[in-house]
Formats: structure tokens, C-alpha cells, sequence
């Protein structure tokens, strides 16, 4: 059998199989969930600036999210789990797909789902009890659209960090991101103090504020705004258009090596 | 070394080497035919309008 090699039908098997094995810690997880939102909804309904339902769901799907993102992928690290979901008769590829699938997309929607029906629940808690209106949750505005390609790529290292790590995934994905983030940082700092040097040393030169000044008046000369643009363009690009098909890549090779590694 | 970690490592490469290649393009950019030492701070309109005016209050004064 390839390895990837897709059926469909193979994919709705481990749907069904996860909703099977997991409905009851769905159904509890969802009403913690829930009830939760209900009272952070009331409690910010109450506050001075008002409810602002688009940051309140914001928070909810990344930070939610990433949490669930983190531990999708407990079982292959459970020794007494482990071989039962490896040996499932399905290739790596589909599973690391059903997976992926379950936390991005179908996530996305049992979080607005789960969402709405809290916030029109306390909006009609907050009505009957305290004769208030507060505004309803509108899901259907660009911020929202907006918010779910970032989701969907942010998630991706979360994704990579459940397949990674044994113990503990969400913190260790966190504390590999902010070590990536320092060394990226000091060697970027490193490169710059080496290549940029003589200017460093001509605005450090003599008087600082004269120096500051003609080199802000020279750099503004030579249209220095279009190639920050530019580079700053590039980076965008790299971030909605490489970083999650990297980090998806990256999750593949990582199941397949755990497949190896703990399922023989 | 994994496979996986390999690949980490070459895209982690390859980001350094990214920034370098903008930090280089900033330092031509920069460097290109251009002297960016000791240049005066150029007097703006406004400067020398008020300056103008002034004179002119003087010479005005002066008659």
C-alpha cells in the first residue's frame, strides 16, 4: 500500500472512529467550553468597555486552538495506545490528513457553533435577569474570515509540536518558539552590527543627534521606505504562502518516523 | 539525523540566509553611489519664507 495513496472512505473510518472512542470527553469538554464562554460573555458584558464579541471569539479559537492543536496527537506517544492507533489500517498519510482536517477546519466550525450558541444564550440570560440588551454575535464580518487563514497557520507549529514532543506539547512548542525567536534575534543583531558597521560607526561619530539627522535626511533621499516595503512584502509572502505547508511537511516526515520508532 | 530535523534545519537555514540577502540588498541600496557622511540638514521652505519676512520687516524698518 503507498503511504500516500488516499481513499476517502478510510478518512470518514477514522472520523468515525475518533467520534466513537471520544464522543464522551467531546461532549464534557464541549459544555466546560461552553459554559465558560457564558460567563466570560456576561462578565465582559458588565464591563466598561462592552462586549466585543470578534476579540472574544479571537481569543477562543486561537487560544482553544492551539491547546487542542497541541494534544491531538497524544495517543502516538502513549505506550499503551500507541500500536492500536499505528496498526489502524489506514496509511500515514491518511491519518496525518484526518488529523489535520479535524483541527483546522472542523475546528474552525465547532468553535463558531460553539460560540454563538453561548453568546445568544447569555444574551438572552442578560435580557430575562437583568432586562439589558447586549449586541449579538454576528459571525459573518471580515475580521472573523480574516482571523482563520492566521489561525490555520499559526496552528501548524502547534501541529508539528504535538507530533514532536512527548510530554507536555504546548509548552514545549511555546519555549521552542521563543528559543527560535532569541537566536534568530541575536544573530540577526550579529549580521547586522558586521554588515551595516560603517553607518552604525557614522551615525555614532562625533555628535550623534548631527549624524542621526543627515543620515535620516540621506536615507530618506534614496527612497530606503520602498525596499523595507518590499522586504516586509516578502515576508508576508513567505508567511501565508510557505509556513504552513512547511510545518505540515515537517509533521509527515515526524508521524512516519514515530511510526517507525514506536509502532514496530 | 532525521529527516525531519533535517529539513528544520535547512528552512532555518534558509531564513538566516533570507535575512542576509535583505540586509545586503539594504547595504547596496544604501551605498549606491551616495556619500551619506557629514551632509547638512537642507533648510525647508517654511525656514526660509520666516527668513524672507524677517528681512524684510527690517529693511522696511530701516527706510
Amino acid at each position: 500500500m503507498s503511504r500516500l495513496k488516499i481513499k476517502l472512505y478510510r478518512i470518514f473510518l477514522l472520523f468515525k472512529r475518533e467520534v466513537r472512542e471520544g464522543l464522551k470527553s467531546l461532549i464534557i469538554a464541549s459544555a466546560a467550553a461552553s459554559g465558560f464562554l457564558f460567563f466570560l460573555i456576561i462578565s465582559d458584558a458588565f464591563s466598561i468597555t462592552g462586549i466585543d464579541h470578534n476579540r472574544l471569539y479571537l481569543l477562543f479559537l486561537s487560544a482553544g486552538g492551539f491547546i487542542y492543536t497541541s494534544s491531538c496527537f497524544r495517543e502516538i506517544h502513549q505506550r499503551d495506545k500507541n500500536s492500536v492507533y499505528l496498526l489502524l489500517p489506514a496509511s500515514v498519510f491518511e491519518k496525518f490528513l484526518q488529523r489535520l482536517i479535524t483541527v483546522t477546519l472542523i475546528w474552525i466550525f465547532f468553535s463558531l457553533t460553539l460560540y454563538l450558541i453561548s453568546s445568544y444564550a447569555a444574551a438572552l440570560f442578560i435580557k430575562y435577569i437583568f432586562k439589558m440588551q447586549i449586541p449579538l454575535f454576528n459571525p459573518f464580518v471580515s475580521a472573523i474570515f480574516k482571523a482563520f487563514p492566521v489561525y490555520i497557520i499559526n496552528s501548524s507549529l502547534f501541529f508539528l509540536g504535538a507530533i514532536y514532543f512527548k510530554k507536555t506539547h504546548f509548552f514545549k512548542t511555546l519555549l521552542s518558539l521563543f528559543a527560535f525567536f532569541i537566536l534568530t534575534a541575536i544573530i540577526t543583531t550579529v549580521m547586522a552590527r558586521l554588515i551595516f558597521s560603517s553607518e552604525i560607526n557614522t551615525v555614532f561619530e562625533y555628535h550623534f543627534e548631527k549624524n542621526l539627522d543627515s543620515m535620516r535626511f540621506s536615507l530618506l533621499d534614496y527612497n530606503l521606505d520602498s525596499m523595507i516595503s518590499v522586504i516586509f512584502k516578502s515576508l508576508r509572502l513567505i508567511y501565508y504562502a510557505l509556513l504552513a505547508p512547511l510545518f505540515w511537511f515537517v509533521s509527515y516526515l515526524r508521524l512516519k518516523e514515530v511510526e517507525v520508532r514506536n509502532g514496530i | 539525523m532525521r529527516n525531519s530535523n533535517k529539513v528544520l534545519l535547512a528552512s532555518f537555514v534558509f531564513l538566516i540566509a533570507l535575512i542576509l540577502a535583505f540586509m545586503i540588498i539594504v547595504k547596496v541600496g544604501i551605498n549606491q553611489g551616495r556619500d551619506i557622511k557629514y551632509r547638512e540638514k537642507p533648510d525647508s521652505s517654511i525656514t526660509n519664507t520666516v527668513k524672507t519676512a524677517l528681512a524684510d520687516i527690517k529693511i522696511q524698518n530701516i527706510a
